[in-house]
């Protein structure tokens, strides 16, 4: 039961992790984003 | 779209995961890693599949969506090779009390993994233009997808402790596992289609900023 019970959740936190890290990488682009639109409200 | 896609994916993972662990159930209990195993194996075994057609694509056509396909499909299959070796080493612990053995298998699914990492360590290092970059990663995908057929074919030309293929005792495990599938493979999707998105707006926000 250990070995199964670390399996699954081997499975679920490497989709987590994958998950979270695009997630910090969107919210990366998106600031990005809003700091040009701030900066020139003409091209937003 | 892509949101219900995540939803479904999620439902039909832990509707199989408790399948898995009711009506499914596989004696002894630590087989049942199985269905987590096999879906990540075929998972990171299509996302190959799709690493060489985006590969082709771009050497064909040279837009700039094939290259992000391949870059996505490169980083969901390192997921998904990673949860592959990881469960198989738990599996390998559980069953044969031994983390690691030189199989046939073992090994080309070992390699698997470290052409993922190669691929995305190459994506990052290469000097020259991002055109160069991708068409380089892009004649690496190709030679590399060699690897996939291997991992398919060792298990069953070459004598090995790890089974090719295995049958079940009731419909419930084998729908248990086809959902496993259905539902991992529905994840990988959605995954590789979130990630191309964001590569496609940094590239636009480069472009802008350099325009």
């Amino acid at each position: 039961m250990f070995y199964l019970c670390l399996a699954f959740s081997s499975l679920w936190a490497c989709h987590l992790i994958y998950l979270l890290t695009v997630d910090v990488q969107v919210r990366q682009v998106r600031r990005r984003l809003d700091a040009r639109a701030e900066a020139s409200p003409r091209d937003a | 779209m892509r949101r219900l896609l995540f939803i479904l994916a999620v439902f039909l993972l832990t509707a199989s995961t408790w399948m898995a662990l009711t009506a499914g159930q596989i004696v002894p209990v630590q087989r049942n890693i199985l269905y987590a195993h096999v879906p990540s194996s075929i998972c990171a075994l299509l996302c190959f599949v799709v690493l060489l057609v985006a590969g082709i694509g771009y050497l064909a056509g040279g837009r700039d969506i094939w290259d992000m396909i391949a870059v996505a499909s490169a980083e969901v299959g390192l997921v998904y090779a990673t949860i592959l070796n990881a469960t198989g080493m738990i599996f390998s612990r559980a069953e044969w009390n031994v983390w690691w053995t030189p199989s046939p298998r073992l090994i080309t699914s070992a390699i698997l993994w470290f052409l993922y990492v190669v691929y995305l360590v190459l994506r990052v290092n290469l000097p020259g233009s991002r055109r160069r970059r991708a068409r380089i990663c892009a004649v690496f995908g190709i030679i590399a997808f060699l690897d996939v057929p291997m991992v398919f074919l060792s298990a069953r030309f070459i004598p090995d402790m790890h089974r090719p293929s295995f049958s079940f005792e009731s419909t419930w495990q084998s729908a248990a596992l086809a959902l496993a599938m259905i539902a991992t493979v529905l994840l990988g999707t959605a995954m590789i289609w979130l990630r191309t998105d964001s590569l496609r707006n940094t590239l636009r926000l480069e472009e802008q900023f350099l325009a």
